[in-house]
């Protein structure tokens, strides 16, 4: 066998846990899988924080199937995770978790961006995603006074530590204006 | 600092820990992160890794070029453009493959050691050696599986690779303990074996247990076994740089120091061993 032959079917195995394989082909597939879903929530804290363990790395291995990494720098990785939020069933329940996944987003590209210029993102919510994120981000458990309203949020980085602010309608629409 | 003139200890560097790193007594304490870690394009981490860098020496250990499959030369550009900025003492890689048509397993995964795979990555560590302007040192992975199809011993193939290509080895005495008892054979054989004049870094890990295999996690202390072995190699080879490698499950920095100041202590020993 070719070692690009070994390779394809190391792969396939890797992926199809159904495919047969020694027992010690295990460790790979764990380790593998594992990489993915610890980068995942590495890169997702306050989605994890807020669903718990359990339940964020159900959802992991499955957004970890449909969309493996594709480079090794894995401080990047789970670009379309809120996306996938969006169209993962069990997430119905939970309508602000794609936005809280969408600003630990902008908070990892905001920490990777190059210094100049400052790196800036915005976005609007229909629901308070920005209050949920910001007090589950600094440890905060008890959400249960949050204010049910629409806000925006500010994510940026001016100098070496990632900053964020809360943003009303007409601080959004400027911004958004060319 | 020459630290093949005067072989210290290192540790890997986590980010939990940069401030403690910058204010370590640089008394020989050098530093090695993984170079994917720092492959972005600004920010608080590559800061971290200038102030770090300035005071103690580095060294970038990659875990994605994918030497025993296909270079991939944007990721090399990338490797390249760390190593000129921070001018490690030393760039490591591994004896394995971890990104094939695209996708990119997070894990250093094996394959037989044919003559055929011997060429691929022979080409490929000329191709990163050319890339980066010197040579770069190789390490030997953990083994839980007896493959098919085996044409060479690793360490005649690590011997081997490195008679044609001019790279250095990177000796991860806790990979060959490991991999010893996965495979059932005698890790004091392969580090007495291990071609000492090629070894230019040594790595000592922990491992965890699971059911019959031991698994190269990097997330428990160094065992005793292999501080044995560590013993036992820096006796009959010499002080090498040695690296104290813990990813998971980390610890208070001062743990971590403990285990440093244990493979320090190795170090300085032959010496006094000869002299005896």
């Amino acid at each position: 066998m070719t070692l690009a032959a070994f390779q394809d079917r190391f792969v396939r195995t890797l992926l199809d846990p159904e495919l047969p394989a020694p027992p010690a082909f295990a460790v790979y597939r764990n380790t593998v899988i594992k990489g993915c879903i610890d980068a995942l929530q590495a890169n997702y804290p306050a989605v994890a924080r807020l669903v718990g363990d359990e339940w964020f790395r159900a959802a992991a291995l499955r957004f970890v199937r449909e969309h493996p990494p594709r480079a090794p720098m894995l401080v990047e990785y789970g670009e379309g995770f809120s996306a996938f939020l969006e169209t993962f069933a069990p997430a119905a329940k939970l309508p602000y978790l794609p936005a809280v996944a969408r600003l630990d987003r902008f908070w990892t590209e905001c920490h990777v961006a190059p210094d100049e210029p400052p790196p800036v993102r915005w976005a609007w919510f229909e629901l308070p995603a920005y209050s949920i994120w910001s007090r589950t981000r600094a440890g905060d458990t008890d959400l249960g006074d949050i204010e049910w309203r629409a806000e925006g949020a500010l994510v940026t980085r001016p100098n070496d530590v990632v900053r964020w602010i809360a943003l009303e309608r007409d601080q959004y629409l400027l911004l958004e204006s060319p | 600092m020459n630290l093949n003139a005067a072989p210290s200890a290192g540790l890997a560097l986590k980010p939990e820990h940069y401030a403690e790193a910058l204010a370590a007594p640089a008394d020989g304490l050098w530093f090695e992160v993984h170079a994917e870690n720092y492959m972005v394009r600004g920010g608080p981490r590559l800061a971290w890794l200038e102030a770090i860098s300035e005071r103690h020496p580095l060294s970038l250990h990659g875990v994605g070029l994918s030497l025993a499959a296909d270079v991939d030369l944007e990721h090399l550009a990338r490797l390249a453009e760390l190593t000129r900025r921070f001018e490690p003492w030393l760039v490591s890689e591994h004896l394995a493959w971890s990104a094939w048509r695209g996708a990119y397993y997070p894990d250093l995964l094996p394959f037989p050691r044919t003559s055929a795979a011997l060429a691929r990555i022979v080409d490929n560590v000329e191709r990163v050696q050319d890339a980066l302007g010197r040579a770069i040192a190789i390490e030997n992975p953990s083994h839980y599986l007896a493959l098919e199809g085996q044409e060479w011993d690793e360490i005649d193939f690590l011997a081997e690779l490195a008679r044609r290509t001019g790279c250095g080895l990177l000796l991860d005495v806790n990979n060959v303990f490991v991999s010893a008892r996965n495979l059932g054979a005698s890790a004091e054989a392969t580090i007495d074996a291990f071609p000492g004049e090629l070894v230019n870094e040594i790595h000592l890990a922990g491992h965890s247990v699971d059911g019959a295999l031991l698994i190269d996690s990097h997330d428990a202390p160094i065992a005793p076994e292999v501080w044995a072995l560590y013993e036992r190699l820096i006796a009959r080879i010499g002080a090498r740089p040695t690296l104290i490698e813990r990813d998971g499950n980390l610890p208070a920095f001062s743990v971590l120091a403990a285990e440093w100041a244990r493979a320090q202590a190795v170090l300085r020993a032959p010496a006094l061993k000869q002299a005896a």
